[in-house]
């Protein structure tokens, strides 16, 4: 199992090096220069250039990439253009704010996706699996910034129950966690469903049954263990694609989290942060799939190789 | 003695496209204490479905069971669901098919009997482990103790088997539903849980209901047998009495299509079934003839990578040092068991698997290839596979399947139809049919299909690869005879790979034993049929059932599991020497255990 680990991380290093090198040099590729943007628009040309020498642009790009590689290996990451802060500590703010946000979401996703896809499975074709899917697809094919929008104005601006953005207290994490957990319930409960369907088929379904095992019984001690690898896939996969990718909610929200940062970033041509969050992210997808590995094999013995 | 069930026309429906239709009608039968009740049919008798109608397992929404089920005097059929619950498992239980899927893959053995203790005995959760573990003991399983809390993957197919009997005995049931228990396992594993179950019926006074497809087993374990056909009761009548003097033509015709083992005895030929339509020459070319095929000193070897570094920890040992040659018009039989290396002998002979050693040489070929599949080869010989299911490609039509070998070697569309055409006919199918999908056609007609698309690139050789074990008794029958008359007609050469040693008695000129990747023991079916030499081929032969309640014996109760290939990385080959017991037929020098 461990040897799994081992080389499950060994094959991570090698695609975090590649989307990394693929990312440093997409970006010097984009059109925007970082110094001009800095120096504002009265900034002179000599200005710009003393700028551009000071951040290390100047140099050919192969040096440039050499440079970063070295710092990176040795935790450095560099400074952010736009406010000459470390950048390490900036996005380890914003990526705390995220990652309370996502877990909140995942979780009450799953809380509403799983018991829906096994009530689905189990009532298929019939009436519950018809609204029960119905509703799960809906609300992720809802746009998030419409259901943010339409949130906003019912909970916030007529009924002024919720504030409608920022990080107070908890009430703040309301709005935003449902937008993101809207967006997930529809996969989940169609996973959650389609490997219960399967699972209720199999013969050892059938041998319980005929032991004289109570359906409840059957549905929690035969179908859900042997149903799970799928679903604990999909969050895991999700759990980092959200992580990511909650541009959208967190810019309406105004939530103090990584996407807000990447948009500022790429705006400002910041190429030291939009490098670091890209590793952040690719660092997070691959820790979440192999958290999601690590449970499925907690589940099943079978995947532990000796 | 008294009726422990009793079935009173009984009708079972299922609701197809908004009708519903009769799949069982109204059949009458009695399981009395202490008896062994077989169900015999083919596929598609309604004898499983009898079975699920007894235990109330078939869907209530899409099926429906009328008539009376008397369990012990209760009518099962006015219980409710609950009261259902409370009878299943508990004074009826089920053993299954499927070994390797009947059992919860994430549940310790151990655990999944408890749960049947527990559900219905009132006991602690101890008392419920004890009780458990006897059942293990019972079904001997050997130590049993260390064994409760491993998972089904961890048992092979045999062992799983006797889990899911322990789990069917746990509660003491009235009586015990089989559905066709050893129908999975390879010959010798039948042999020995066929034992056990015999065996525990006297222990226990156990009554079952045993529904099985294989005359032979029926032979071997019942007391009284009764014959199904499309959902309709046959003939009933004591074992005896039914092999003896089967009393309806159809039983007639079940029994006639079952190959006996030891019923060529004196014969040289293969046979058909139909044996009145045509002969088979006993030896179809001279000896002295170069043969067909040649094969030197195979071996196969996989290996087995784990680690970080993916380096070679082991290495199964699929074949080792197989020599052996194929006449023109010759059928050679490889048979064994699970895991013997048969099959990966013939994926090798048409390049689906690579050999490390060896050389493998097709009459007609310039020079013999080491180890390499030559294209020109693939032309000379072809394959037929088991499942003739999963065999054809679902979406593509009949006549687009038998021409795509000949698309492929360039004949034009037009030559290409004319041929498939001839091609059906060859194999006794209708011309007309070419249009259709393989849906739409029956495992046996398939089969044929299967057969027609290896002959039209017009092979020297055909590989069968269990290729009428998945099938029917009486289309068994039908497609050897139609393997034996395009023998004659197209003067082929058969590699036939199976378990099945009744069949391969039937059909083949020659025979080679195969037992973890080596032949054992290669001869003319007769001598090896006749006079086996070695053990294993000895032990293979007797775990045969024979379809003859009068020569119904006692084996010694062994609970010997198939032995695996996999060898360690450094494991050396020992060298073997082949013993000549008369011309043509050697056997493997083996150690006197």
């Amino acid at each position: 199992m461990l040897t799994q680990v081992l080389k499950t991380l060994a094959h991570s290093v090698i695609s975090l090096f590649l989307l990394f090198t693929f990312v440093f040099f997409m970006i010097r590729i984009m059109p925007g220069d970082p110094a001009r943007l800095l120096g504002g628009a009265g900034a002179s040309d000599y200005d710009v250039q003393t700028l551009r020498e000071s951040l290390g642009l100047d140099r050919s790009v192969m040096e440039q990439f050499l440079i970063f590689v070295r710092n990176v290996a040795q935790g450095d990451f560099g400074r952010s253009i736009q406010t000459g802060q470390p950048v390490g500590a900036e996005i380890l703010t914003a990526l705390a704010w995220s990652f309370s946000l996502v877990t909140a979401a995942m979780l009450l996703a799953i809380a509403f996706a799983v018991p829906a896809g096994v009530v689905a499975a189990v009532k298929r074709n019939r009436l519950p699996d018809i609204s029960l899917t119905s509703i799960a697809v809906a609300s992720t094919s809802l746009p998030a910034f419409w259901l943010a929008l339409i949130l906003i104005e019912v909970f916030s601006v007529n009924l002024r129950l919720l504030p409608s953005g920022g990080t107070g207290d908890l009430r703040n994490y309301i709005l935003p966690t449902v937008v993101l957990a809207a967006t997930q319930v529809g996969l989940i409960t169609r996973m959650t469903r389609a490997s219960v369907v399967e699972v209720l088929t199999a013969d050892y379904v059938r041998t319980a049954r005929a032991k004289g095992v109570h359906p409840y019984r059957i549905l929690l001690r035969h179908v859900l263990v042997n149903a799970a690898a799928p679903t604990v896939t999909v969050v895991g996969l999700q759990t980092g694609l959200v992580l990511a990718g909650s541009i959208v909610t967190e810019t309406i929200f105004n939530w103090p989290g990584v996407g807000r940062l990447l948009i500022r970033a790429v705006q400002a041509r910041d190429y030291p942060m939009i490098q670091a969050l890209i590793l952040v992210f690719g660092v997070a997808m691959v820790t979440f799939n192999l958290l999601a590995d690590l449970l499925n094999m907690l589940i099943d013995p079978r995947l532990r190789k000796k | 003695m008294t009726n422990i069930l009793e079935v009173k026309g009984l009708t079972t429906s299922f609701l197809r496209s908004g009708n519903w239709t009769p799949v069982v009608h109204g059949i009458d039968f009695q399981v009395k204490r202490g008896e062994t009740l077989a169900v015999v049919g083919e596929s598609g008798s309604g004898k499983s479905v009898t079975a699920l109608s007894v235990m109330r397992l078939l869907p209530p929404r899409t099926s429906r069971v009328e008539g009376s089920i008397k369990l012990g005097g209760d009518e099962l059929l006015d219980r409710s669901e609950a009261e259902m619950r409370g009878i299943r498992g508990n004074r009826v239980a089920m053993i299954f098919q499927e070994p390797m899927t009947s059992l919860n893959p994430l549940m310790p053995v151990g655990e999944q009997i408890r749960e049947a203790i527990m559900l219905h005995r009132n006991v602690s959760l101890a008392e419920a482990k004890a009780l458990a573990l006897d059942m293990l003991d019972k079904v001997r399983i050997p130590s049993a103790a260390k064994r409760y809390g491993e998972i089904p993957h961890q048992f092979s197919g045999g062992m799983r088997q006797r889990v899911m009997i322990a789990m069917a005995l746990a509660c003491k049931p009235e009586l015990i539903i089989a559905d066709e228990p050893t129908t999975a396992l390879d010959v010798t594993i039948q042999a020995q849980i066929l034992e056990l179950l015999r065996d525990l019926r006297e222990e226990e006074d156990m009554s079952v209901l045993f529904i099985t497809h294989d005359m032979g087993v029926v032979a071997e374990i019942a007391d009284r047998v009764m014959v199904m056909q499309n959902g309709s009761l046959v003939e009933e009548a004591e074992v005896r009495q039914l092999f003896r003097a089967p009393a309806a033509s159809y039983t007639r015709t079940l029994l006639e299509a079952v190959p006996v083992v030891g019923s060529m005895a004196g014969k040289d030929a293969p046979e058909a079934f139909k044996a009145s339509t045509f002969k088979v020459p006993p030896s179809p070319r001279p000896a002295h003839d170069a043969p067909l095929l040649d094969v030197k000193g195979l071996t196969i070897r996989f290996d087995v990578r784990s680690g970080l570094f993916e380096r070679v920890s082991a290495r199964v040992h699929a074949v080792e040092n197989v020599s052996f040659s194929i006449g023109r018009g010759e059928t050679l039989a490889l048979v064994g068991e699970s895991g013997s290396g048969k099959s990966t002998i013939g994926r090798t002979l048409v390049g689906l698997a690579n050999c490390l050693r060896g050389e493998i040489r097709v009459a007609g070929e310039k020079e013999g290839s080491l180890c390499r599949t030559i294209e020109e080869r693939r032309q000379r010989v072809q394959m037929i596979f088991q499942d003739p299911y999963a065999s054809l490609d679902p979406r593509l039509r009949i006549g687009r399947a038998l021409t795509e070998p000949l698309r492929i070697r360039g004949v034009s569309e037009r030559d290409a139809l004319e041929q498939a055409a001839e091609l059906m006919r060859l194999v006794r199918l209708s011309p007309d049919m070419l249009k259709r999908f393989p849906h739409e056609f029956s495992g046996g007609q398939r089969q044929r299909i299967c057969i027609a698309r290896a002959l039209s690139v017009k092979p020297a050789l055909l590989i069968a690869d269990e290729a009428v074990s998945a099938l029917d008794v009486s289309i068994k029958a039908q497609i050897i005879d139609l393997m034996l008359e395009l023998q004659q007609e197209l003067d082929l050469s058969y590699l036939f790979i199976s378990h099945d040693m009744a069949v391969v008695e039937r059909l083949s000129h020659r025979v080679a034993v195969m037992y973890l990747g080596e032949i054992v023991e290669m001869g003319s079916r007769r001598n090896v049929f006749e006079n086996p030499q070695h053990p294993y081929t000895r032990r293979l032969l007797q775990a045969v059932p024979v379809p003859d309640p009068e020569r119904r014996m006692r084996r010694s109760l062994t609970v010997d599991e198939i032995h695996s290939p996999i060898r360690t990385k450094d494991f050396i080959p020992p060298v073997r020497r082949m013993i000549t017991v008369s011309p043509g037929h050697v056997v493997q020098q083996w150690e006197m255990a």
